[in-house]
């Protein structure tokens, strides 16, 4: 870093300042929704809210030049704070509102939040106040909306586990064309909003009131998971509903910049690229299998197997983790397919969670590679993504991420249970915090559980989980090296 | 356009869209009606350890969970245990609805009603409520809920975080010093309805929001669903 420390740290400092305004101004929305409600809860969203504009503001105020470049130091900090303090102050109102939770069961909250893990440590949902339950789903899709740009920026940028293979010129962080990356990012933020109101339009047509309308559009958008019902999308017991849902999941897995494209009429062609057919392609697959074992194994009709399948795979595998149904009642097969979906996750570029389907793509073709190799040792053909060869340094990347994100997955798990928790509930509470989805397995944290018993100790620890997984391991960890901070 | 609908596409793109769409549209056009529900209403929680079958009050068999108004410690922070018990179960029996019957050998020294014992998704609804930290065995458990909840207490789940009034003790009055000003508002409402019949609400009854406390009527808040008993009211009539 060029400077002091103190003048390296200002584009941190100011871009940490306009989140916190934006959050603030965000915090206005509940509260107006619980003043109309007549909920006394309004007060506490308006002070939040102008906590986090005066301390954004006067944030803002004291540096006085203006953000022109980012190194890519700055720029890995820069990510790290920005997640971590919109964290800490959408935890706020969960403190000093009616639900009044202790500091740990709100950051958890907000954690999850923000991530869009959706794990939850409230109880009746049913019966809390409006304002918070859209409090919940707006961290959830401002935090969709903060993956897809820091998934096109940031991670491409700063070379996290091969995403430089989707790098976008206009977003790279020497770039100077600001505005094609204003028109870009102001099409990712249309596209965004329109599907969210296309959802939440058709989820109100279906039968959900207003507000369970905009916080479930919100959160299937984002593939967040937050509901406004303790039983989830399975409160509704609606076909057309989980129907709704479901192709509102499979949407938020897909990149947004293929959107932006198809609209803009450009390369739409490219909408269905290997990427995102091989995703589909899982999904469709995933389904079926799932469907197939239920009407074999659990006599279910083909319908209704389908349509458990359908929104539980769709919700597991895009991390949004609204659930329909107690799928580990389904067997040992679907539970254990279920948590190898967790890990897979959607696209990159998209709200989506877990490991992404282009690094299995890419693992799988280094495989293939190896193998061809050790029948022909002089066949060297290059492995190739999206007609692409692969940069050897792109395979390293996401060899490193693999390698990284498993180890943490064991480490998480072998620390939870230090803490006293089972096997099966700590890893697959490991595997639902790094891959951002939700629900365990078990009975503690599965699809009927809840997060909420569980030891403050467990509930840092999938908190660190969730981040860590959110910003793709290596952001977080590169901070933690010496070299970061030697220059 | 043309290019986007070339052979190569075809095979390429619309394939697995048209399977995808197929998925996703036959099961949700052909079951539109089929309900994943079934019998669930019949039981109603009314707290952590106490169901409603029918008009009657039982007890699932084998532990004790706090009560609705109670509060207990999480290291030194205070929660709604009582409350979070009640949900915890009432989120259960709607995803897994549960099955009842009166239990065997009840419980010497009960000092409530009948008591049953409930499966949900196949497993006792007693054990679960252990297995989660949201309850304690009684004396008479048999062995196998001590181990569930023996292995709770190792995890420090739920009211095993930090202190709680065993609820024996809670209802005959003892509380926590922290539990002062942190006990929700009306957790139990008691009231007497136009025809004269005293009646009690819980959070989980539709009708609680809208019944309202009129202290010249008699009506009275309490701390558990006991208390109210005692008092002399009565469940509503189930749906």
């Amino acid at each position: 870093m060029t400077g002091t420390r103190e003048s390296a740290l200002l584009p941190v400092l100011k871009i940490t300042a306009m989140l916190m305004i934006v959050l603030g101004a965000l915090m206005v929305i509940p509260a107006l929704v619980d003043l109309s409600f007549g909920n006394e809860d309004w007060r506490v969203f308006a002070g939040a809210s102008g906590a986090s504009l005066f301390f954004g503001t006067a944030l803002l105020l004291s540096q006085n030049r203006p953000v022109v470049h980012l190194s890519l130091r700055q720029a890995f900090v820069m990510v790290n704070v920005a997640w971590f303090i919109c964290s800490a102050a959408g935890a706020l109102p969960f403190m000093l509102a009616e639900v009044n939770l202790s500091l740990t069961d709100a950051f958890f909250e907000a954690v999850s939040g923000i991530t869009t893990t959706g794990s939850t440590v409230l109880t009746g949902l049913d019966h809390l106040p409006p304002g918070i339950l859209l409090w919940r789903a707006i961290l959830q899709w401002i935090g969709g909306l903060g993956i897809i740009v820091t998934g096109i920026s940031f991670f491409p940028a700063l070379k996290i586990g091969g995403m430089q293979m989707f790098k976008v010129e206009a977003f790279d962080i020497d770039n100077k064309d600001f505005p094609q990356a204003a028109r870009i990012s102001a099409g990712l933020v249309s596209v965004y909003l329109l599907l969210t109101l296309a959802c939440a339009g058709a989820l109100w047509l279906a039968g959900m009131t207003g507000l369970e309308a905009v916080v479930h559009a919100m959160t299937t958008l984002a593939t967040g998971g937050f509901s406004t019902s303790d039983a989830s999308v399975g409160h509704f017991d609606s076909a057309v509903i989980e129907a709704v849902i479901t192709l509102g999941m499979i949407a938020g897995g897909i990149p947004f910049l293929a959107y932006v494209r198809l609209v803009l009429g450009r390369q739409g062609k490219r909408f269905f690229d290997d990427q995102v057919r091989v995703y589909l392609a899982v999904l469709a697959v995933s389904m079926l299998s799932i469907a197939l074992w239920l009407m074999i194994m659990r006599d279910m009709s083909l319908g209704q197997s389908l349509r458990l399948s359908s929104f539980n795979v769709a919700s597991v595998m895009t991390g949004t983790g609204y659930v329909s149904a107690d799928y580990l009642l389904w067997g040992a097969f679907p539970m254990m397919y279920l948590l190898a979906l967790t890990l897979v996750g959607g696209c990159a570029g998209s709200t989506s969670c877990g490991m992404k389907i282009f690094r299995f793509q890419i693992l799988f073709r280094v495989a293939n590679q190896q193998m061809r190799r050790l029948v022909f040792p002089s066949l060297a053909r290059a492995v190739r993504y999206r007609h692409m060869p692969v940069d050897p340094v792109v395979m390293a990347s996401v060899q490193s991420f693999f390698f990284l994100f498993v180890i943490t997955l064991a480490g998480l798990t072998t620390a939870l249970t230090v803490t006293g928790l089972d096997f099966v509930t700590a890893i697959s509470g490991a595997a639902t915090a790094m891959a951002n989805v939700g629900p365990g397995l078990g009975e503690i944290i599965g699809p009927t559980g809840t997060f909420q018993s569980l030891p403050d100790s467990a509930k840092w620890l999938i908190s660190a989980g969730m981040l860590i997984g959110r910003l793709e391991v290596l952001t977080v960890y590169v901070l933690f090296t010496r070299m970061f901070w030697l220059a | 356009m043309r290019q986007f609908l070339d052979q190569a596409h075809l095979r390429g793109i619309w394939l697995p869209a048209l399977l995808a769409a197929a998925l996703l549209g036959l099961p949700f056009a052909s079951i539109a009606a089929e309900s994943t529900g079934d019998d669930a209403a019949q039981v109603r929680v009314i707290d952590g350890d106490t169901v409603q079958i029918g008009s009657k009050t039982f007890d699932l068999r084998g532990i004790d969970a706090p009560e609705l108004g109670q509060i207990c410690l999480n290291g030194s922070v205070p929660w709604h245990c009582g409350l979070d018990a009640a949900y915890a179960l009432v989120k259960r029996f709607v995803f897994d609805p549960p099955h009842c019957r009166p239990a065997d050998a009840p419980e010497a020294g009960a000092d409530r009603p009948g008591q049953v014992v409930c499966t949900t998704g196949g497993l006792a609804a007693a054990s679960v409520m252990l297995e989660d930290g949201y309850a304690e065995a009684t004396k008479q458990a048999g062995l196998e809920y001590l181990r569930v909840q023996k292995q709770a207490r190792k995890a420090s789940l739920g009211i095993w975080r930090g202190k709680y009034v065993d609820p024996v003790r809670w209802r005959a009055g003892e509380r926590l010093p922290e539990e002062a000003g942190h006990a929700p508002a009306c957790p139990v409402k008691a009231v007497h309805l136009p025809g004269g019949a005293k009646v009690y609400y819980v959070p989980f009854d539709p009708e609680f929001p809208s019944r309202v406390i009129d202290p010249q009527k008699g009506d009275r808040c309490f701390g558990s669903d006991e208390a109210a008993r005692n008092a002399g009211y009565l469940r509503p009539a189930a749906q």
